[in-house]
């Protein structure tokens, strides 16, 4: 699998590009390597083929902060809202609470 | 109008469905999955069940020599059937029934392969030799050999 | 004067546990506020051990679809391994247990889709036709549900000529009872009258809020993995998805039971690719998990897809699941404003919601 790494400013072009082409979004992936969060877009865009996006957030203690993409592609609000409460990377305008209690902050992050 | 008299006609003539299960015992097919028995003359203790069984159920303890298997835990899965180097271990296929308690068998080892065994018997046979050769004077039976 | 009522966490209509808090006017329901989190398990915590264990684990995210998932976890983990081939026999078998799960589900969720609008009758006869597939199920892997015969690497268990044949008596048997429910549910006048009209979901808002499974093909969306990004023997049996233009909930359920002839079909192309090929059922592991890899595959609710990195050691770094019903999700607040109250139960259903997955 291959993964092509961008920046946040890059990406939001490239999402306007796939919407005009009819690409379906997937989902979002949030991956703790230790130093940095990576944060990788799955894309669907044709038979057999698929189009992976990965964007690098370097940690800084909480509260870090990226842009969403939901103005442009609906779909991805739960994923955006699951990444937030995993990871505890919030992102604009998406509130991070779903499933757990309010006492518990970010389960999948390594100390 | 027909199709329905014909079902009318059909199900006030035939039996039940269902089976009265208490009262009629279980058909179980060959090859179904219940709990899991292990034998205590081919066992070498190697540990190597207790390590890829996902539900964490059985515990070997090597100096007593006895398997720990935890009835009520174990998922009948079939990995440790599978792995064991001796066939040791064979799955039954009646189920067990419903209880209160929880359920937890202990098995003996005395299979002379396995390497503790065979580690004691030696040292017991070697202190035994030991005891035959020089005799202790506070000891009178062995001093008249 | 607006009232609110509680479609609470215990309903006779679902399995499991889901609130809905309903903001009413009269008889029309004005607002929607979903609260999940009654199954969280933290399952994806667990997944980082053993991945000769994690087969067994990921089965137990949901019981309707079970062996959908440890075929793609199988999947995931075996592309991660240098030097792994799965064997074809090994192949077939798994393509046989998926074709067959679609079977025993697609009975459930018509069964209880009928059993919500009142109709109690049939979902007894939906589920009698149900027992039939279990049975074919334990006499193949030995339990009726959790069959536990996928391994990273291959199968367990073996389907020998015999078995072979009992499958295709069994096919036909199956098939004739199918032909009977369809014929009382697709020529009844007052099902239809029920369901059609109720719960519309436009191709534009199916398009934009990415639905998948027959909510979608319900909704003139082709989207089927099978045939847009086919795996295991779908390359060589091909399928189409089955495509209804309406968008109610009678276009749905309409979808599901014509896929249940088109897996009949299927299992019957299946089963003589088995006579000739070789008897290796699996292959022996030559290196540890290295790399990321992800996998998809069509589970009877939409498409499920895992993601998988390992850090080259027994254990593993990461796994993420994305259900079918998770994409679902954001689809059922906007169907449920505006309708009737007596509706809700019925268009929920008609989703098949699957509150294990969704929670994980």
């Amino acid at each position: 699998m291959e993964a092509k790494t961008v920046t946040q400013a890059e990406l939001q072009g490239i999402v306007n590009g796939l919407k005009a082409r009819d690409a379906r979004l997937i989902t979002i992936v949030g991956v703790d390597t230790g130093e940095n969060i990576e944060v990788i877009y799955f894309f669907h865009t044709g038979i057999g083929r698929t189009e992976n996006y990965r964007v690098v957030v370097p940690k800084a203690g909480g509260n870090e902060e990226i842009e969403s993409i939901t103005p442009i592609i609906p779909a991805a609000y739960i994923a955006e809202n699951e990444l937030c409460e995993m990871f505890g990377v919030r992102v604009k305008n998406v509130p991070g609470r779903f499933f757990l209690h309010p006492s518990i902050n970010a389960p999948l992050r390594r100390k | 109008m027909l199709d329905i008299l014909e079902n009318i006609l059909k199900n006030a003539v035939s039996k039940p469905y269902t089976s009265n299960y208490p009262f009629t015992p279980y058909q179980h097919f060959p090859g179904t999955r219940a709990d899991v028995t292990f034998d205590g003359t081919k066992c070498i203790l190697c540990q190597l069940c207790q390590r890829s069984c996902p539900a964490e159920c059985i515990i070997i303890h090597k100096e007593e020599t006895t398997i720990e298997y935890l009835n009520t835990q174990c998922i009948r899965c079939g990995t440790c059937v599978r792995v064991c180097p001796t066939n040791a271990i064979s799955q039954n296929e009646v189920y067990t029934k419903p209880s209160r308690e929880r359920l937890t068998i202990y098995t003996l080892v005395t299979n002379e392969n396995a390497p503790i065994i065979k580690k004691r018997k030696m040292e017991a046979a070697k202190k035994a030799a030991d005891a035959e050769g020089k005799p202790v004077p506070d000891k009178p039976e062995e001093a008249k050999k | 004067m607006r009232t609110s009522i509680q479609f609470g966490p215990q309903h006779p209509v679902w399995i499991e546990p889901l609130r809905l808090k309903l903001t009413m006017d009269g008889e029309i329901v004005k607002g929607v506020d979903l609260e999940a989190g009654y199954v969280h398990r933290g399952l994806e915590k667990k997944f980082e051990w053993d991945y000769n264990k994690g087969a067994y684990l990921s089965e137990r995210v949901c019981a309707i679809c079970t062996q959908h998932h440890s075929t793609c976890y199988c999947l995931a983990v075996e592309g991660t391994m240098a030097g792994l081939e799965l064997p074809r026999r090994a192949a077939i078998i798994r393509t046989i247990m998926l074709e067959l799960e679609r079977l025993h589900s697609h009975f459930l969720a018509i069964g209880l889709t009928l059993e919500s609008i009142g109709f109690e009758n049939l979902f007894m006869l939906c589920f009698r036709n149900r027992e039939q597939v279990l049975d074919v199920f334990e006499r193949t892997t030995g339990n009726r549900v959790l069959h536990g015969i996928n391994i990273v690497g291959g199968v367990t268990r073996n389907i020998g000529p015999e078995m072979g044949k009992e499958i295709l008596d069994f096919c036909d048997d199956i098939e004739k009872r199918a032909r009977d429910l369809e014929k009382m549910i697709v020529n009844s006048y007052t099902i239809k009258e029920r369901m059609q009209g109720v719960g519309v979901m436009t191709e534009k808002m199916a398009k934009e809020l990415g639905v998948v499974g027959p909510v979608a093909r319900g909704s003139n969306v082709p989207y089927d993995v099978r045939h847009a990004a086919p795996y295991l023997l779908y390359k060589e049996v091909k399928v189409t998805p089955i495509v209804e233009k309406d968008g109610d909930c009678w276009a749905r359920s309409l979808v599901r039971v014509r896929e249940i002839f088109q897996s009949i079909d299927l299992i019957r192309q299946l089963v003589p690719l088995l006579e000739g090929t070789p008897d290796e059922l699996f292959a022996k592991a030559k290196a540890m998990p290295e790399g990321e890899n992800f996998a998809r595959v069509e589970a009877p609710r939409g498409e499920l897809f895992y993601y998988v990195r390992g850090k080259k050691s027994k254990e593993l770094d990461r796994v993420k699941i994305r259900t079918s019903t998770y994409g679902n999700g954001l689809g059922i607040a906007p169907l449920i404003k505006g309708s009737y109250l007596a509706d809700v139960g019925l268009i929920t259903i008609t989703f098949d919601p699957c509150i294990g997955c969704f929670d994980r």
